[in-house]
């Protein structure tokens, strides 16, 4: 996704032209002195120079780095910051990456909410997976869907364990579980058993489960998943019907299948796409 | 009525504290940077330290629906450890443009040692260079004296006494600091020092100009409250709510805002206390409701 001269483009195109030539300057000079002192006052200069009152209204989406920063409702200090840090790591991957590190080290919420949305946009983004497993520990939200939400990074990137790890903790923390990515292709089988025994819990604690958790079990549909779709098919909320549904229905397992069966109104509307996991929630 | 604490250590208060801040009308609070009781040995010490002013305190305040804003610096005490204050200097300017920082501090004198001197001296040129205000502490012992050299300082370096808040003023001070163009801040202790009965007669003589209320409230014995206890105790001895507004509120919001992180629409419009940021199983409120009025058992 990494792109240079795109985001140098958006920030042509909605930053005040002086401080994007203050700031293209400062990279110019990086270049030459390879100072990591000037990078870091350049950085914190950024927050002066670039507003971030408002998301930028972009006028087209002409470019993946445009259109993902548009779904991600990015200002223009955020681009900056961005803009800034690739310049210098295409400048000199080596050097820079250990500064990059140092700036992220010492970043306050803001700067790290965007650092994590945005990994993508760096070159080598994988140097950060650290900090990105890092920000999963969290307990302040916006870090945590910084990199939960509408990210790819997580599925690119994360082992299955490192990945498990954000679902599960996305569903503790009742984060809305549409918006990570990629959860049919990352489904695996030791996430299969942390949903089941977490969804016990809850039904033992007398409380509720987003039934997108469901999602990833349907590959891996074994006796005790198969009564816990029977309890969802079954369940009085209509949401959770579907769920169980969903999961069976794509399962390709004969015994969902013949579950699935005894509910032919859900089995029906699921062939005509009338139901799928994103129009789940909607009456 | 709402109320602006301009220093207060929150990393050393309870939840129970935020939630009586909240109640008495506390809307912002200035949380300092200062020692913590014994001496730090290492510059990570520091930058975590610096870093959960920036982080997680913010958002911990954020739940109580307070705004949380912060001054960086090196402090007296620990200046006096050379070697360190050096490593700790390098490192203060990557966290003063930081998106809650609103000025250098708390830095200044407390035994008036060469040490001392020097790290204040290089924090107020920095300062000068960054244009960003300064939050002086000053010492408890030798005060007057000490006080009158922080100010003197600060003018040798170039800096414009109206950016430059005197902390832990008394009678004693006072006036030499407002005669002098600076702000006069006072620290409301509940035993010792300056008490929220000598603070109304303060107002009474000086008015309420460039005089600033706050509780410096930390891991000692002192009141988090102190704020708006002195303002209820001004409005009952006859000082007018105009006079109370700016020494408990306006006066540390002029004085702090000056290098626009600090605004009042962050509690006027507030998102701060935006439920969707907060979690709801693992957050500092661990399900509560940031309330207590309600059903209280003692």
């Amino acid at each position: 996704m990494y792109n240079l001269e795109d985001i140098q483009n958006i920030l042509i195109k909605y930053g005040k032209p002086e401080n994007v030539a203050w700031l293209n300057g400062k990279i110019e000079k990086l270049a030459e002195d390879k100072s990591s002192k000037d990078l870091f006052m350049t950085y914190s200069l950024l927050n002066v120079k670039f507003d971030a009152t408002r998301p930028i209204s972009f006028e087209q989406l002409d470019s993946e780095s445009t259109r993902y920063f548009s779904a991600h409702e990015a200002n223009n200090l955020q681009v900056s910051r961005i803009y800034l840090l690739a310049a210098v790591l295409e400048q000199d991957l080596e050097f820079f990456t250990p500064k990059v590190a140092n700036i992220i080290q010492v970043a306050d919420t803001g700067e790290l909410e965007t650092f994590l949305k945005y990994l993508l946009l760096l070159p080598n983004p994988e140097a950060y997976k650290q900090t990105a497993v890092e920000a999963l520990r969290t307990n302040i939200a916006t870090i945590f869907d910084a990199i939960a939400m509408g990210n790819p990074y997580p599925a690119k990137y994360f082992n299955d364990q490192q990945w498990n790890q954000m679902f599960l903790k996305a569903a503790f923390m009742e984060r809305d579980l549409s918006q990570i990515e990629s959860v049919d292709q990352k489904a695996n089988e030791d996430l299969t058993r942390i949903i089941s025994d977490y969804a016990h819990e809850r039904w033992a604690a007398g409380r509720k489960i987003d039934p997108l958790f469901w999602r990833p079990v349907s590959k891996f549909l074994n006796e005790q998943l198969l009564n816990d779709m029977r309890t969802l098919l079954n369940s009085d909320d209509k949401i959770e019907n579907k769920a169980g549904a969903l999961c069976c229905y794509h399962s390709g397992n004969e015994k969902a299948m013949s579950l699935l069966n005894g509910k032919p109104e859900l089995k029906h509307k699921i062939a005509e796409r009338k139901i799928t996991w994103n129009t789940i929630k909607q009456q | 009525m709402m109320i602006i604490d301009p220093h207060v250590h929150m990393t050393s208060r309870t939840t129970d504290d935020y939630e009586a801040m909240a109640a008495a009308g506390v809307v912002a609070i200035i949380e300092p940077s200062f020692w913590l009781g014994q001496p730090r040995t290492q510059v990570g010490s520091f930058q975590d330290y610096f870093s959960s002013l920036v982080g997680w305190e913010p958002f911990r305040a954020s739940q109580f629906g307070i705004k949380h804003y912060c001054t960086i610096g090196l402090n007296s005490k620990e200046a006096n450890n050379e070697v360190l204050a050096e490593q700790v200097i390098e490192l203060l300017p990557l966290y003063l443009h930081k998106e809650n920082v609103v000025a250098i501090g708390e830095i200044g004198y407390d035994d008036q040692t060469p040490a001392e001197d020097r790290f204040f001296r290089m924090q107020l040129d920095m300062a000068k260079e960054l244009d960003m205000t300064v939050q002086v502490h000053t010492p408890h012992r030798d005060k007057k004296a000490g006080t009158i050299k922080s100010m003197e300082v600060c003018l040798e370096h170039g800096l414009d006494p109206a950016n430059v808040i005197i902390d832990h003023n008394n009678e004693e001070t006072v006036k030499e600091v407002l005669d002098r163009g600076f702000i006069a801040a006072f620290t409301i202790y509940p035993k010792t020092k300056m008490g929220n009965d000598r603070m109304v007669d303060v107002v009474k003589k000086y008015g309420s100009s460039n005089i600033i209320v706050d509780s410096s409230a930390d891991w000692g014995v002192s009141d988090p409250l102190a704020v708006p206890k002195t303002a209820n105790l001004m409005l009952k001895r006859g000082i007018s709510m105009e006079d109370v507004r700016k020494t408990c509120y306006q006066n540390a919001l002029d004085a702090f805002s000056k290098n626009g992180k600090m605004k009042e629409a962050h509690w006027l419009q507030p998102d701060s206390i935006n439920q969707s940021q907060l979690f709801n199983d693992n957050s500092v409120l661990r399900g509560q409701k940031p309330r207590i009025d309600e059903d209280q058992i003692i």
